[in-house]
């Protein structure tokens, strides 16, 4: 009797935990199911094979950004090709060798990663010279003789050589051209992947060196130069390199816009390098390597909350408190939105829109404030203040591009989509780029600058986005040094 | 009546919500909700004998639908329907949950994935497919074949192409449901042994209607042929002929894993031996073969374990010995009748079947809304462009 007691307990207790479930359940499972998903990628510490994606990578090394002058002279091309950062190298990224690779157009191969600023795979020349513990080259001179009008230290020789040009590698040997590289340009050309396959026979070595220097090198294209290296001339709006008309040219200045220089691994930097040449002995400039532990695995930064402590105690010092003046209906509003009161704010920003429907910064704040309503109402009232806030965001932004007001409604639109949930709305990539944007128009302040490039880099990192998220932390940490 | 009023109202809101409000109230996804809605009244207020029609109509849209978005996603992304190096370097492979049994038992011994799928934060990411999976096991179980696999619908259809089955698969459920299990084990073993989801490499027939692998090598072509074969025949002729799901009952190594997984479920299929006289009309409706001639002589009590509850075999049954019922209500005695008004008012609320259709559906609807409605856009544009 007890049992059975029991057992219809147990029954309708079924019956009420289904019902819910079916009714209820499943509504809820999908609106959290992102949310859900994360903690079960960190949970499960999900990833894929990484001979899939290049291998397990044993190091990164990040270049300045903006350094693309070469030995601080040289100035871009004017042929339009040339975008502007098209040359400028951000990062290098070294991948441990994969063997047995599945579904790939080689199951052997070794990959590196490169990185810049702006697309251009047509209008860059990229040279990377290898050498390794176990290798026997003993090359100190560039691959094709008077090409980039450089040579490298005599202690790190290279052996191979690998020539990226017009969309196409190759690796050489100083006597040989040894097989043709896979190129995989993805983020619009933004960057370029190289896989250099590593079946034959003496490229196997590859797989047992344990320490290796890379030389990166990157110039503008030109068919017709040596080892497709633009001439440097001392000239204006002229389709090669040209050197900045105010400074001194002569013949041994190197015809390379960018190389791989970071700056925690490399004492001389980029324009020491590159100026080392000497006039009177005819001695070229001397580039230094990047040395790397291949048996050593990259520990990833984790330095945010950190490098997020020391800016804000930086802001804290700083009183950058806005004092609004006068007495506008705009002004008013925008007082009392900074004070939290965003309803009474919002009715008077709608006012103003009404009677000027292309005021960018009131839209802006307009669209935070329907943002901030969603934020307290129901779920279906949110989505539908969600979207219909992002129309005036978007439109706002729109409106400022190019204007002052430009860091107000990008900081608008960045803050939103950094709060709604992404799972929904997919805005954090939006949140990330916005922010970064707002870091770049606000160079002036560079504490608020570390600090926009802090929310944009914790952005990234929610996207997934790894590796901008690294960059920007070393960006940050540069700043703060 | 009422409850029938409480299932369609809440349906009509998980509808609105997912397909109308997530979609911005856009013009497709007004069409689609409608068409939802309509679809789920109907099924609700249906004669019990109608009922799957419903269902079939939907799997087969949801099917049809999908392929359309995905491949008009592949074309705006590559330009083709094959896999490229970048797509396979950058991890970007969308992950269906058909890759689920292969990268199980590599992972618990690698911690890796041996696919190159995106993790998370995607429709198609390893974490999100295999959490909708989990939540669907738990729930439904192998109810996934019958109601939300976007490639199932395209068996479904065919099998209903002809009037006349010429190839009648009774007397071989067996030999094919062992063939299933045989095949899963195999896929299973060679995915660890080869470290790589080797069902998606060489037999995946869906192929056809998603992406494949360039055909531009060897491998690549004898693969190619493969998927094509392999569509036609277990997708398209032997539906046809059979009026069954071969390649789902066949081939298919998620529909074997998830009948084993099955059991722990909330719903079942029942069968009482008691009202049963043997006609085997529902044996001979299973577009699974779940029910063997065996299984009713030997009055097992319930379909056998590849049953994807589709409901078929309820509808069939003309002593109405067929039924949904809750997994854990196994001795907990005869069910008794509500006693209240009130109680008979709310009772077919709580009723197995209608909480499983209930369930089943809205799993579908929140699992397409993106796609069709991309699927209606992409029909629409072609058409204007057309005119």
């Amino acid at each position: 009797m007890r049992s059975q007691l029991i057992k219809k307990s147990f029954y309708v207790i079924g019956v009420i935990s289904a019902t819910f479930t079916c009714l209820f359940g499943i509504l809820i499972f999908f609106i959290f199911s992102s949310n859900i998903s994360e903690f079960l990628k960190e949970a499960l510490n999900l990833h894929v094979t990484s001979s899939f994606v290049g291998g397990n990578v044993v190091k990164t090394f990040y270049d300045a950004e903006g350094d693309d002058k070469g030995n601080g002279i040289l100035v871009y091309p004017t042929n339009k090709n040339f975008e502007n950062g098209a040359l400028d190298l951000l990062s290098y990224t070294i991948h441990e060798p994969v063997y047995d690779a599945k579904w790939q157009k080689h199951s052997e191969y070794w990959q590196l990663d490169l990185k810049f600023k702006s697309s251009g795979e047509k209008t860059r020349n990229i040279m990377i010279y290898i050498g390794a513990n176990n290798f026997d080259g003993k090359n100190t001179e560039t691959l094709f003789d008077a090409a980039e009008n450089i040579s490298f230290n005599s202690e790190y020789p290279w052996t191979y050589a690998l020539w990226i040009r017009d969309s196409k590698g190759t690796l050489y040997t100083k006597e040989n051209e040894i097989c043709d590289v896979q190129l995989e340009f993805l983020n619009e050309g933004k960057n370029v992947n190289v896989r250099i396959p590593i079946e034959k026979e003496e490229l196997l070595k590859f797989y047992s060196s344990e320490v290796t220097w890379h030389y990166v090198i990157c110039g503008a294209y030109s068919p017709w130069d040596k080892g497709g290296f633009s001439t440097i001339e001392k000239r204006k709006n002229i389709s090669r390199g040209s050197v900045n008309s105010s400074s001194e040219h002569n013949q041994f200045i190197p015809k390379i816009f960018d190389i791989l220089d970071d700056s925690m691994f490399i004492e001389k930097n980029q324009y020491e390098q590159l100026n080392s040449f000497d006039l009177k002995n005819y001695t070229k400039a001397i580039v230094q390597p990047h040395i790397v532990n291949m048996k050593e695995k990259e520990n990833i930064i984790n330095e945010y909350d950190e490098l997020l402590e020391k800016v804000e105690n930086l802001m804290k010092s700083e009183n950058e408190e806005n004092v609004i003046s006068d007495n506008s209906k705009r002004s008013k509003a925008l007082k009392l939105f900074k004070e939290g009161k965003s309803e009474e704010a919002k009715k008077i920003f709608k006012e103003i829109i009404i009677e000027n429907p292309n005021d960018e910064v009131v839209l802006a704040y307009y669209g935070s404030c329907i943002a901030i309503e969603a934020g307290h109402s129901n779920v279906m009232d949110a989505v539908r203040l969600v979207n219909e806030s992002y129309t005036y965001l978007d439109k706002a932004v729109e409106l400022a591009e190019g204007k002052e007001s430009e860091v107000d409604a990008l900081m608008n639109r960045a803050s939103v989509s950094e709060s709604v949930p992404d799972g929904v709305f997919h805005k954090m990539e939006v949140a990330a780029k916005d922010y970064y944007k707002c870091a770049e128009l606000s160079s002036e302040n560079e504490v608020l600058q570390m600090y926009l490039l802090l929310k944009s880099a914790k952005a990234y990192e929610s996207c997934g986005q790894k590796d901008n998220y690294e960059i920007i932390i070393r960006k940050v940490k540069s700043l703060i040094n | 009546m009422v409850s029938k009023i409480i299932l369609s109202s809440l349906m009509t809101f998980i509808i609105l919500f997912f397909v109308v409000l997530m979609n911005n109230f856009s013009f497709a996804s007004i069409i689609y909700a409608a068409f939802l809605i309509y679809l789920f009244t109907r099924m609700t207020f249906a004669n019990p004998k109608n009922k799957s029609k419903y269902r079939i109509i939907f799997q087969v849209v949801f099917a049809i639908f999908f392929c359309i978005a995905f491949i008009g996603d592949l074309y705006e992304e590559r330009g083709s329907m094959a896999i490229t190096a970048s797509a396979l370097g950058n991890s970007e492979l969308p992950f269906c949950h058909i890759a689920i049994p292969q990268v199980m038992l590599p992972f618990i011994i690698t911690k890796n994935i041996i696919f190159p799928a995106r993790i998370a934060g995607h429709y198609a990411s390893v974490a999100s497919m295999i959490c909708i999976w989990i939540a669907f096991t738990l729930i439904l179980g192998r109810g996934w074949c019958s109601w939300a696999c976007f490639y199932g619908g395209w068996e479904e259809g065919f099998s209903h192409v002809g009037k006349k089955r010429r190839i009648n698969l009774l007397s071989k459920n067996k030999e094919i449901r062992n063939f299933q299990f045989a095949f899963f084990t195999f896929i299973v073993l060679v995915s660890l042994g080869e470290m790589a989801s080797i069902y998606c490499e060489w037999f995946c027939p869906f192929k056809l209607v998603t992406e494949y692998s360039p055909m531009d090598s060897i491998p690549g072509l004898i693969a190619g042929v493969m998927f094509i074969v392999l569509f036609f025949g277990l997708v398209v002729v032997m539906p046809i002929l059979s009026k069954r799901r071969t390649q789902c009952s066949m081939l298919c190594p998620f529909g074997a894993m998830a009948s084993l997984t099955d059991k722990i479920s909330l719903f079942k299929i029942k069968i009482d031996s008691e009202k049963c006289n043997g006609c085997l009309s529902c044996a001979n409706n299973c577009p699974f073969g779940s029910i063997d001639i065996k299984t009713i002589k030997e009055k097992k009590g319930s379909p056998e374990i590849t049953c994807a509850k589709c409901g078929k075999c309820v509808e069939s049954c003309p002593q109405k010995a067929i039924s949904f019922e809750f997994s854990f209500a196994k001795g907990c005695g005869k069910h008794k009748n509500a006693a209240t008004k009130f109680g008979k008012i709310f009772e077919p609320l709580v009723q197995p079947e209608n909480l499983f259709r209930f369930a089943a559906f809205s799993f579908g609807v929140v699992m397409s809304s993106s796609f069709v409605i991309k699927s209606i856009n992409i029909i629409f544009n072609a058409i204007v462009k057309l005119f």
